[in-house]
């Protein structure tokens, strides 16, 4: 037995050793905005103050610019929203960013979008920028996913993470996903990024996401909320825009409805107001070019809907000024969370 | 509990670390209860689904061998049947008839108010309902002797290697193995358990999930493919429920072996297999067996006039097709099997003389590799039935395979590197099958020098580890 012990140790150990050989590619196989990612945290954390903390997916990356909040608000706006993040992920990522900064900010935004709870739970490029302990990964799986899956997460989140996708898929390089011209607030900027109008049908990722909503990323979405609560952070749910053809497309289907109705539900049991609930805001106002594709806005969009939330904000009685407590008009908004 | 969970990995370890530590005697207790675990991790009460024909199996058969009245014996063999088949009809087969009805009576414009029962399929229900029928149909021959202690038997039902896919092991096999249960840690023994399980695990998340992608985006959009993505997608199918069924089997054996425990073939390549009846005796062995011992020579075999014979063989391989699952897609397959074989017999004097007149005969390798594709090609149509959602999906993709889409057009499902991956994965699985001779491929690399045999078991961990699919899909075999 001792020598069955010994060899099969020794295999293990072979595994290991490969596997974390095989690691050390991870950063050529990212895509290339992923360095973008590690910069804006450090700017993150040498920011002298964070007033309002953005946290979600593209759509958020792509739909909160800082400037404007500093312009209307005098806030500090901090933009961690990162392209793919998952609700499971941005579980880790708000622990992660609130436990860098001894001051907690005073509004956390959670952006959010229709297909949110339909991410894939192996998806995700940039999770080694917040889920730092993969055994974290691990209660992602229990009881709900199977060795595939699992193996395949560890390996598009740690390992070959675009390596695999280049074979598969014939892209050479690293995967271009918005090429950053500077980084604002963690708003990856670049104003030459412009509208695919052929991406405006909200079949476009047709594939992409799970054909039934994950239960494991309702779950931790409301761990989020759960979270921010026991810390006593204020936060906004906030739905991004869509363009108006994508808007249409998706409200025929199923996923939208099961994402109102969970919208529905963190309103009755968190007392929470979501902004942009139907996705009505600036439905007609956002022209063509203000998109980069249905479901995302670029920069001159952006600004649009930003100040729109700075209004919002604003007309909501939260004050930001200096480093005074917020204004008592927004404990009122406050207490209700 | 699927053997591709994370749960198994933790359950399975814990057990075999058990079972060597429990003393000889209370192994059985062991196994038993770790396999109701095993089956209840899937739905709790559905255990008692399972525990209560067996307990009539062991009365029935205690009460059988204590008799040598036939006529008596006769009885309680029936009531054995009519309440395992009567929970298989029950759960499995209800609504399929009751819909069946219900369309035919709705087209005769006759009101039919039978309504559906909302009935939970139990995983494994197939299996462990034909595994014990036929330790009351072979106690009721007089072939074997019944098993006496209630556990054991309980054990030799809910053993879980083979609970809920298969192997479906006849008595004569298992029971023996299972009332002893004394077996010392034999390293050799665990190595080629662990052998077995790393194949199918690698058949299983690596080559049969990769393949399901491509093969459910054509299954399931019947009417946006057409032509060689049809064809593709239906040869990637025969390859998918191959890895899918084989990698269990492959496991399900493994995992038996390390608790010293033997479990029957199940798979020997059948894609080699030159003819359809060849195809029979490769695939799902214990399945094809158990319709030839159980179904096929009591209703005559091949004794009996030639059309009766033909009715034998039809028959056989319609009630095979059903038992797959309540679909007319199934029944449809088992027929079209049935057909197969018989068409074989009776144009064999022509095939023979065909092959003599263009000169095939005198050229063996070009006949054999003629056999082995339309044989293949054959089984690949009754993949489609198979397959396909419905019968409707069925007839549809049968008519789009017919009509033309240009080569490109296979990169509208299929990127080109997702398609040479999925080439590959498949020429790995052939050479594999190729280098094996007696012995399944891992195994008979036990022979081979550590040089070889290292970086093969590493490679093969680490093409789990890096080409499994996220979308973990469950093994085919489960729904039947």
């Amino acid at each position: 037995m001792k020598k069955f012990i010994i060899k099969f140790a020794l295999f293990l150990a072979i595994i290991f050793t490969i596997d974390l050989a095989l690691s050390r590619l991870l950063d050529c196989g990212r895509p290339v905005d992923y360095a973008a990612f590690v910069d804006s945290k450090k700017e993150y954390d040498n920011l002298e103050k964070v007033d309002i903390l953005f946290i979600g997916d593209s759509q958020t990356a792509d739909g909160f610019v800082p400037s404007v909040f500093e312009e209307k608000l005098g806030a500090t706006a901090f933009n961690y929203g990162v392209y793919q993040l998952s609700p499971f992920e941005g579980y880790f990522l708000l622990r992660d960013l609130l436990g860098r900064r001894e001051q907690a900010p005073k509004l956390v935004v959670l952006g959010t979008d229709a297909q949110m709870f339909h991410y894939h739970v192996s998806d995700g490029k940039y999770s080694p920028l917040f889920i730092k302990n993969p055994v974290n990964l691990l209660s992602m799986f229990y009881k709900s996913s199977n060795l595939g899956a699992l193996s395949a997460t560890g390996r598009k989140k740690y390992l070959f993470a675009g390596l695999i996708k280049r074979i598969t898929t014939g892209q050479a390089g690293a995967e271009v996903r918005r090429e950053v011209e500077k980084i604002e607030n963690g708003y990856l900027l670049n104003e030459k990024h412009y509208a695919d109008r052929s991406q405006f049908d909200c079949e476009k990722d047709r594939g992409f996401f799970s054909a039934v909503p994950v239960e494991k990323q309702k779950e931790y979405f409301f761990k989020t909320l759960a979270y921010l609560q026991e810390r006593q952070i204020p936060f906004v749910v906030a739905n991004l825009p869509m363009h108006k053809n994508f808007l249409a497309g998706m409200k025929a289907k199923p996923a939208y409805e099961e994402f109102s109705a969970v919208m529905a539900e963190i309103e009755s049991s968190h007392g929470a107001e979501i902004f942009n609930k139907d996705h009505a805001l600036l439905v007609n106002e956002l022209r063509d070019e203000e998109f980069l594709d249905g479901d995302h806005l670029c920069y001159p969009g952006a600004k649009k809907f930003s100040s729109a939330f700075a209004d919002y904000l604003a007309g909501a009685g939260f004050g930001f000024n200096s480093n005074r407590n917020p204004d008592p008009a927004s404990l009122a908004l406050r207490a209700a969370f | 509990m699927l053997f591709n969970s994370y749960e198994f990995l933790i359950f399975f370890p814990a057990i075999v670390i058990m079972y060597f530590l429990t003393p000889f005697k209370w192994r059985w207790l062991l196994l038993l209860a770790g396999s109701c675990y095993f089956y209840m991790c899937w739905k709790p009460e559905y255990i008692v689904l399972m525990m209560f024909p067996s307990f009539i199996d062991y009365y029935v058969a205690m009460k059988m061998s204590a008799t040598p009245d036939m006529a008596r014996r006769k009885k309680y063999l029936w009531l054995s049947l009519t309440t395992n088949l009567g929970l298989l009809f029950v759960f499995k087969y209800f609504n399929f008839f009751n819909e069946s009805f219900r369309a035919l009576f709705e087209s005769l414009n006759v009101s039919y108010a039978v309504p559906v029962a909302n009935l939970l399929l139990p995983v494994g229900i197939s299996f462990y309902t034909f595994q014990t029928l036929s330790y009351t149909i072979d106690v009721y021959k007089g072939a074997i002797q019944p098993e006496r202690h209630l556990g054991k038997f309980a054990l030799f039902v809910t053993f879980f290697p083979q609970l809920v896919a298969g192997p479906i092991e006849r008595s004569s096999n298992l029971l023996p193995q299972l009332q002893s249960l004394r077996y010392k840690f034999d390293a050799g023994r665990v190595t080629d358990g662990l052998r077995l399980m790393l194949w199918g695990f690698f058949k299983k998340v690596v080559i049969a999930d990769r393949l399901a992608a491509s093969v459910n985006l054509v299954y399931n959009n019947p009417g946006e493919y057409y032509g060689l993505q049809v064809v593709l997608a239906t040869i990637f199918f025969a390859f998918q429920i191959f890895c899918d069924f084989s990698g269990y089997s492959d496991i399900a054996i493994g995992a038996a072996k390390i608790f010293g425990v033997n479990l029957m073939k199940n798979f020997d390549k059948p894609y080699s297999a030159q003819s359809i009846s060849e195809f029979w005796k490769r695939w799902h062995i214990s399945l094809s067996t158990w319709f030839k011992d159980y179904v096929y020579i009591p209703l005559g075999g091949n004794r009996a006039i030639k059309w009766r014979w033909y009715y034998n063989l039809f028959i056989t391989f319609l009630i095979s097709g059903l038992w797959h699952g309540a679909n007319w897609t199934f029944v449809i397959w088992g027929a079209l099997h049935g057909f197969y074989l018989i068409f074989a017999i009776i144009s064999r004097p022509y095939k023979d003389a065909l092959i003599g007149l263009i000169g095939l005969n005198k050229r063996p390798l070009a006949l054999k590799a003629l056999q082995i594709i339309s044989t293949f090609a054959l089984v690949n149509l009754g993949w489609l039935f198979f397959r396909a959602n419905s019968l409707a999906d069925a007839m549809l993709l049968l008519k789009n395979m017919f009509v033309f889409a240009p080569l490109a057009s296979l990169f509208d499902f299929i990127t080109p590197g997702a398609l040479a991956i999925n080439l590959m994965l498949i020429t790995i699985l052939e050479l594999a099958h190729y280098l094996e001779k007696d012995k399944p491929f891992m195994l008979s690399l036990t022979s081979k020098p550590a040089l070889i045999r290292w970086p093969a078991y590493v490679a093969v961990t680490l093409a789990i580890l890096y080409l499994s699919t996220s979308a973990g899909q469950q093994f085919i075999y489960f729904q039947f």
